[in-house]
């Protein structure tokens, strides 16, 4: 597609002009907007959404415990599906084109991939007890190698996406990775989020978590490491040498009180590939990667007590990371106003974004969702949200 | 980010250096200030000589800065030690306690450096039944509030410990965490180290206070 009179950021420097993106010859018109690589969410558990408000401010067990593994229980295929239509909802109206989820019945969060137009790599969280979605670990291995092999090119790819260590014992993180390598996939898995869980897993196997997945080889060029909010220096140099990436995921650990901040600039000054991701609507509570990056740069700059640190290229960086989409703001927005620095004000300030393509494809045109309808899934999701916490 | 540790052997600053260390920093000493005072102003007295095993268990390097008594005056070895370094900051287990953690702060600007407290202000009940449940083994080495006698002395802390302690509170108003002086602390163990520090000691008890004297110190 030719991309016509922009205002772009080229991934080093604002450009203005005309520029391709993808292969087709149509034309789109952005004059007075700033083009961006469209946002690729790291980790999300998109159905969540149906959760959003739920519990909020309960300390993280009771709050797992009371609210969000009973709910869970409740879920089902058709709910799944239209908490997912909103999740996308959300994210093409804040410039999300690409996201790595991990969550349960996931042809329904396919499905709504497929009709909104967007890229995704999904996973079902495995898990060693059972959920509405599989019996056990074993079953949930047979769901993954299912969804690895039947996998067409197109815009939905698959993961395999053991939960963490705490809920799987060792034989299915292994089996989980052996899987992962089999299909050449990625293995993404929550590690390091809190101190319990390292203290925990220090107790019970004489290592800190990321030691102990690599002593169990589940670290590799295709591992996702997922919140890696408390790392030691020498779990950082074991990431790095393994090659694994990590995402940080700034808000929920914040709002969740993990306590622990990952050492960006360590992971960054040992070649660690480095994303981030909003976690579920549930713990952040948006889907929202403006606010995560914006959120994200404070958090290192005040926790490091160094304004040097998070620079807005980094964080739009591992905002995009591998992007292939555009999204759009208009230069007029009162939140991009002046230009002194655009992407400073696309990280700090915001704006409304008015246009996504994906793919070559115009997902949403002047704030105008151009693959669903908008307000029938709205009207949907809250009936679905009302049923699922009723 | 390479950072020192002010280290007394007490759960506070175990978990700040803790807190440093899943933080990803460096940590390349600790250091702990030995005070010729009886009544240290800043830094706790009774265990203090055993930082040195501690330390080893670690496996980080101690500096010792000798001070002179007075509040002031403790300060400039300590200041001009931590100048000699190369580190970016100190980490610090200043709970509540504003005048120690302005004073770190202050020598810290002065030499350019960062002052970071991870357990600044936390829940001090719930932060210490975290150390525990985390596996440091706190040992209690000295008392002085109302409400802990002898038989606190040598004490680890446990749930049951725990439960008296917030018996004393209630009734006393003694901090559980020992902010407020009530008690000393020292980690013989904890997830960050690699052997345990024994202890043989007597107990010292005068009128309503006591500490505990080490006569023999080793590593397991």
């Amino acid at each position: 597609m030719l991309i016509k009179n922009s205002t772009y950021y080229d991934g080093s420097k604002i450009v203005k002009g005309d520029f391709t993106n993808g292969v087709s010859d149509k034309e789109f018109d952005a004059s007075g907007k700033f083009a961006f690589p469209a946002f690729n969410n790291g980790h999300t558990h998109l159905a969540m959404t149906l959760m959003r408000g739920a519990g909020d401010g309960e300390k993280l067990q009771q709050w797992l415990d009371n609210t969000i593994f009973p709910t869970e229980q409740r879920l089902t295929p058709d709910l799944v599906y239209k908490g997912s239509m909103l999740g996308l909802l959300e994210m093409i109206k804040t410039g999300t084109s690409n996201f790595l989820d991990m969550y349960y019945f996931v042809e329904e969060t396919a499905k709504a991939v497929n009709k909104a137009g967007l890229r995704a790599t999904l996973g079902t969280p495995i898990t060693s007890f059972g959920t509405p979605y599989y019996k056990n670990a074993n079953d949930a291995l047979r769901i993954a190698e299912r969804q690895l092999k039947n996998m067409s090119p197109g815009m939905v790819r698959y993961c395999v996406a053991p939960h963490s260590i705490y809920l799987n014992d060792e034989e299915t993180l292994i089996r989980a990775k052996a899987l992962a390598d089999k299909y050449n996939a990625w293995l993404s898995i929550h590690v390091s989020e809190t101190r319990k869980e390292c203290a925990d897993c220090h107790k019970k196997t004489g290592l800190w978590p990321i030691e102990y997945l690599d002593s169990i080889g589940l670290l590799g060029e295709n591992t996702v490491l997922i919140h890696a909010a408390w790392l030691t220096k020498m779990e950082i140099k074991l990431i790095a040498d393994r090659e694994a990436s990590v995402i940080h995921c700034p808000v929920s650990n914040m709002k969740l009180a993990s306590g622990g901040v990952m050492p960006l600039p360590e992971l960054l000054a040992g070649g660690v590939t480095v994303g981030l991701g909003t976690d579920g609507a549930s713990s952040n509570n948006s889907l929202d990667m403006r606010e995560e990056m914006k959120i994200g740069s404070l958090l290192q700059k005040s926790h490091r007590w160094d304004a040097t640190v998070a620079g807005t290229r980094t964080m739009l960086h591992m905002a995009t990371l591998g992007s292939q989409d555009l999204a759009f703001v208009s230069l007029d927005d009162v939140r991009m106003l002046p230009h002194h620095d655009l992407i400073s004000n696309l990280v700090y300030s915001g704006g409304v974004v008015t246009d996504l393509i994906v793919n070559d494809r115009v997902i949403m045109d002047g704030g105008q969702i151009l693959t669903f309808d908008e307000e029938k899934v709205k009207t949907e999701f809250m009936e679905a949200a009302a049923e699922l916490l009723k | 980010m390479r950072i020192a540790a002010l280290f007394s052997g007490g759960k506070d600053s175990n978990y700040a250096l803790f807190c440093a260390q899943h933080y990803g920093w460096d940590v390349t000493h600790l250091v702990s200030v030995f005070s010729t005072s009886p009544e240290s102003y800043m830094y706790h007295v009774p265990a203090i000589e055993l930082t040195r095993l501690a330390s080893e268990s670690i496996g980080i390097p101690l500096i010792e800065v000798v001070t002179p008594p007075g509040p002031e005056a403790e300060l400039i070895p300590l200041k001009d030690k931590l100048k000699e370094l190369g580190i970016d900051g100190i980490v610090s287990g200043a709970l509540a306690s504003e005048y120690q953690r302005r004073r770190l702060d202050q020598i810290c600007q002065d030499i350019g450096i960062k002052s970071f407290a991870p357990i600044w202000h936390k829940d001090q009940r719930e932060y210490v039944r975290e150390m525990v449940e985390e596996g440091f083994e706190i040992m209690i080495t000295g008392c002085y509030a109302e409400g802990l006698d002898g038989s606190w002395l040598g004490r680890i802390l446990d749930e049951n410990a725990l439960g008296s302690l917030d018996r004393l509170h209630k009734k006393y108003g003694i901090s559980v965490a020992g902010e407020g002086g009530e008690y000393e602390s020292f980690v013989s163990f904890g997830p960050h180290m690699s052997r345990h520090v024994r202890i043989e000691y007597e107990k010292e008890w005068k009128r309503d206070s006591g500490k505990i004297v080490v006569s023999k110190a080793w590593l397991q």
